[in-house]
């Protein structure tokens, strides 16, 4: 039998939905939190191929702050992301993590538009077990996230992890959307609802090709998340 | 000689809303010459696949019955005729029907390779290709429409569309290519101008014109293409043997 494999066009001109993941790896997080964590991400990475629209518009980047703030994923496509095993180290460097964060979405947003790609609004998950130990860099790039928010250059999601989670850390992020403390461990549950949430935004018109252009899209319709079960407000 | 494979398949959208292909594809030589159509039915209108079905069967049908007749010194104006032809058998089988011919809506392109020349008609937005290796063109792309999904249809609604019609010198082509838009993604290098993505068309040619070419593989292909549209996909490649 005689397979015919030709090559295609490969490229995907679909609309993207940036999403940047900046996951507390410091030594708190150590044992069973960073299992926990690394078990859910897995679960995600299977099911976020599992939705034609998302696979191909969801692109993830994977920033974790422990001891020091590193790009782990850096940006992929749904369909390709692989999961890896998180290990914890050291302090909690979430200013460093959120400055990287920003540079990577702005560069991002950049080569959408340079490849003539419609995207929307990016959207940024903080999810931390502590408060910064990088105190001024943590205060101005807090500043800088709320000025992105501002201009609807981003949505931020800031999620507590057990008892001493800062929450008012989380809660400097963003002027429009309130932390919520996982229940828990349940990571596998969030990375459930992310991955449902970026199917719900790749199934919705909410994209253009411009920061102010999403303004107006999203004035017109809201993207639908689905509840979230597995956090407390 | 021109040696002919071809397939249609039902896409991945399609496939998870219970709907049947709605594309279809037909093929014949007669008299030295060869005879391809490919189309695709309006998703939106119920009738769509019948349309489609019956539009390729019929331009096959006519093209090789006029080429017969009178011959394909001027294939220009006898695809425009055959266009018109096709369009009022749609229209009849709507009307024996008691439905609107726009329910039996569909897009439609017809080749006919002569041994001087190739002429190939389009209604809607049909892929249509040719040329050799390195070298492909594709022929009257459909014009861009305000709206991505917007397409012309054989049988309206709104105003007939005209068929866009090409013809070609037959010397220096190797291969004809017709598709239906849902592999517009994959096949196309460039969406915005409609240029052939070419180390697909080198593939194809070459593989066509192996031994072991098979309508099955070709099948094959196209299910298992991440189209990046979820439409049904059809492909129809003539190449010299």
């Amino acid at each position: 039998m005689s397979e015919f494999s030709p090559r295609v066009n490969d490229a995907n001109p679909d609309p993207r939905i940036a999403c940047a993941l900046l996951l507390d790896t410091s030594s708190s997080m150590a044992g069973k939190p960073i299992e926990e964590l690394n078990r859910g991400f897995r679960l995600f990475c299977e099911e976020i191929k599992n939705d034609d629209l998302a696979r191909k518009r969801a692109e993830i980047t994977v920033i974790t702050f422990g001891g020091t703030a590193r790009v782990e994923i850096p940006f992929t496509e749904g369909r390709d992301l692989v999961p890896r095993q998180l290990p914890t180290s050291g302090g909690t460097p979430l200013g460093a993590a959120l400055d990287l964060a920003l540079d990577l979405l702005t560069r991002q947003k950049q080569a959408y538009r340079e490849a003539g790609l419609e995207y929307y609004r990016p959207w940024l998950f903080v999810l931390t077990d502590g408060a910064p130990t990088d105190g001024p860099a943590f205060t101005a790039a807090a500043a800088r996230v709320r000025e992105v928010e501002a201009a609807r250059g981003v949505s931020v999601f800031g999620i507590g992890i057990g008892t001493d989670a800062n929450m008012e850390t989380l809660h400097a992020l963003s002027a429009q959307r309130v932390p919520v403390t996982l229940n828990g461990l349940s990571f596998a549950g969030f990375f459930s609802w992310l991955s449902a949430s970026l199917s719900a935004a790749s199934a919705s018109n909410a994209y253009a090709s411009s920061d102010s252009g999403i303004a107006d899209v999203e004035a017109a319709q809201q993207i639908p998340l689905p509840p979230v079960g597995w956090a407390t407000a | 000689m021109w040696k002919v494979i071809g397939s249609s398949v039902t896409g991945t959208s399609h496939l998870a809303a219970g709907r049947d292909c709605e594309d279809a594809s037909a093929w014949c030589a007669r008299d030295g010459h060869v005879f391809i159509a490919v189309a695709d039915g309006a998703g939106s209108r119920p009738m769509s696949r019948h349309g489609a079905a019956l539009a390729v069967r019929e331009a096959i049908r006519l093209t090789a019955e006029a080429v017969g007749d009178r011959g394909a010194d001027d294939p220009a104006a006898l695809l425009a005729l055959v266009v018109g032809q096709v369009r009022e058998q749609v229209t009849a089988l709507a009307s024996t029907e008691g439905q609107d011919p726009g329910d039996y809506a569909s897009t439609l392109a017809v080749a006919v390779l002569a041994p001087e020349s190739i002429a190939i008609a389009q209604v809607g937005d049909t892929i249509a290709v040719l040329g050799r290796a390195g070298h492909y063109e594709t022929l009257t792309p459909e014009p861009h429409g305000e709206y991505v999904n917007e397409t012309t249809f054989l049988t309206g609604p709104g105003p007939l569309a005209e068929a866009r019609i090409a013809v070609r010198p037959a010397a220096g082509v190797d291969g004809v290519y017709l598709a239906t838009d849902g592999l517009r993604f994959k096949i196309l290098a460039d969406l915005a101008v409609s240029t052939p993505f070419t180390p697909f068309f080198d593939d194809l040619t070459a593989y066509a014109r192996s031994p072991a070419a098979s309508d099955d593989a070709l099948t094959r292909f196209l299910a298992g293409l991440d189209d990046q549209s979820g439409d049904d996909k059809t492909l129809v490649a003539a190449v010299r043997g």
